[in-house]
């Protein structure tokens, strides 16, 4: 294929590697960036997911490769194998995929026309066949072929889908199904009714009502937790409770005080990019994946964190004014989300990404920057010490221009040029650039 | 410190391996024997990271040989589980 010379690309990957998640055709961690050459100067990649231990990228073609642990058929290929290098799923050629998610051991794909496929580990009814059983090879969600998805997420054990209808008014629904222990799912009940092991377990895509109005654009799952984000920027949470805190059952607004634009879950922490480009964070910290200095700039942090509440609150009257209803949504906040500012050194960011328990970000001139949990070497520092503020990966470019310079010229050679991103697995990070 | 606590009914039964496991945040599992279960251990460790979590179960259930099935484990209310300390 013959890619252009302004559309070359280079994929790196690093940190836990046992299982083949970082499709370098290895079996070991790497504690730096190494370049995938498999995904490399290849054909344009619209779209990653990196899941427990694998890994989904997306072309612009439609076509789809998967790689790492094959446990319960999540890479879709027909049976359980492990693999170190990405390979194409070849049941799926022929239908466009335009976007993927990737859970604990289960995977999830949306068609340029709507339809969701999914395939993997289906004991807790993620997979949302109606049946608790595992698929080897991707198969439609019959439940949602009359709705239109345009895109999915996947936690531990559960999946979120949105439904958009595009008319006069732009509507959306979002749609759960699998394990609801924690709340997961959003919706009223806890439990299927039935008395056995599986009554957390609901196979059958769910219909998340009380979203139905809020105008969802976007969804993301990790762990036992969930997120909806509105067309107005606003933040619903739901799911396993943050710090300890109890879990939601329902969606519930959470203020940040600012309009966000893209929120990342991890197991036991969130990140969310605000439309002044600043990172918020929320949750545990003990591996440092708050990207928050814990012993320097306590008064600082204190002022963003009253400039919060004080929006907050701004916000917070412009609802009740607005809309009946706003109070009583307001109370409804979950407890354990204290948004906090992310330390990325004044500078701004375009894209960030949680993982596990670490944490990425990308700026706007392209550079990356990881802070968290680093035992796997996650953070691609060449260390093993957590980091507890943000800090700059070096990714050893081959190309001759890199970083700001070529992403300018990039977009004015091609539309479909894709900005730096990064995506991280549960112990693992990829970039594509 | 343990990084999370679970109950038993929530980990899976790994014929492969003969362990109750959960999923890691490395990407491997937390891995915890019945017999590990049968002398009161309920610390299930992740043979590839230094992290570990605190299995929630009733000892009493594992003192006779049962089937590894989860659900005969009796854990539906939180009522009936024990932290072994
Ligand atoms: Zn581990």
């Amino acid at each position: 294929m013959d890619i252009g010379k302004c559309r070359v690309r280079e994929v790196w990957s690093w940190g836990a590697g046992t299982h083949g998640q970082l499709a370098c055709g290895t079996l070991i961690d790497a504690l730096t960036p190494q370049r995938v050459e498999a995904l490399s100067d290849a054909a344009l990649i619209v779209d990653i997911a990196c899941g427990g231990a694998h890994g989904i990228a997306v072309f612009e073609c439609g076509d789809v490769a998967t790689w790492g642990r094959g446990q319960a058929g999540a890479l879709g290929h027909g049976d359980e194998t492990t693999i170190t290098v990405p390979r194409f799923i070849s049941s799926l050629q022929g239908i466009r995929i335009s976007h993927a998610a990737a859970g604990w051991n289960h995977s999830a794909f949306v068609t340029d026309n709507g339809a969701l496929y999914t395939c993997g580990d289906g004991t807790f009814g993620q997979l949302g066949h109606g049946h608790t059983e595992s698929r080897l090879v991707p198969g439609r969600v019959e439940h949602l072929s009359s709705e239109r998805i345009n895109m999915v997420a996947c936690g531990m054990r559960h999946t979120l889908a949105l439904a958009v209808t595009q008319g006069s008014v732009c509507t959306s629904i979002v749609y759960a199904f699998g394990f609801n222990k924690r709340g997961q799912l959003g919706i009223q009940m806890k439990t299927n009714g039935s008395e056995s092991k599986n009554k957390w377990c609901f196979s059958c895509p769910q219909r998340v009502d009380s979203l139905d109005m809020h105008g969802v654009v976007s969804v993301s799952a990790n762990g036992d937790h969930s997120a909806a984000l509105t067309r107005m920027g606003d933040l619903f949470l739901w799911g396993r409770g943050y710090n300890d805190g109890p879990d939601s059952q329902q969606p519930h607004l959470s203020h940040s005080g600012l309009k966000l634009i893209q929120v990342s879950l991890g197991w036991r922490h969130g990140l969310a990019l605000a439309e002044n480009k600043v990172v918020f964070a929320w949750g545990n910290n003990v591996c440092g994946q708050l990207g928050i200095s814990r012993v320097s700039n306590n008064s600082e942090r204190r002022a963003q964190e009253v400039n919060v509440a004080h929006k907050s609150i701004e916000q917070y009257t412009r609802e009740r004014e607005g809309k009946d209803g706003a109070a009583e949504k307001s109370q409804r906040q979950i407890s354990g989300v204290d948004f906090q500012k992310v330390e990325t050194q004044g500078m701004r960011v375009s894209w960030i990404s949680a993982g596990s328990e670490h944490s990425a970000a990308v700026l706007e001139d392209g550079r990356i920057m990881m802070w968290g949990w680093a035992e796997h070497g996650q953070l691609g520092l060449g260390s093993l010490e957590d980091q507890e503020v943000p800090h700059m990966v070096t990714l050893a470019s081959t190309r001759l221009s890199s970083g700001f310079f070529s992403a300018t010229h990039d977009q004015h050679a091609s539309a479909n040029y894709v900005k730096t991103k990064v995506y991280c697995g549960s112990g693992y990070t990829f970039v594509v650039s | 410190m343990s990084y999370d606590d679970v109950e038993i009914e929530d980990m899976e039964w790994n014929d492969e391996i003969q362990a109750f496991t959960y999923p890691c945040p490395c990407g491997d599992l937390f891995q915890i024997t019945k017999a590990e279960l049968k002398i009161g251990e309920d610390i299930a460790r992740c043979p590839s990271c230094s992290l570990y979590i605190t299995v929630v179960y009733n000892p009493e259930d594992f003192q006779e040989d049962q089937p590894p099935q989860t659900q005969n484990l009796g854990l539906a209310k939180g009522a009936s589980a024990v932290k072994v300390a």
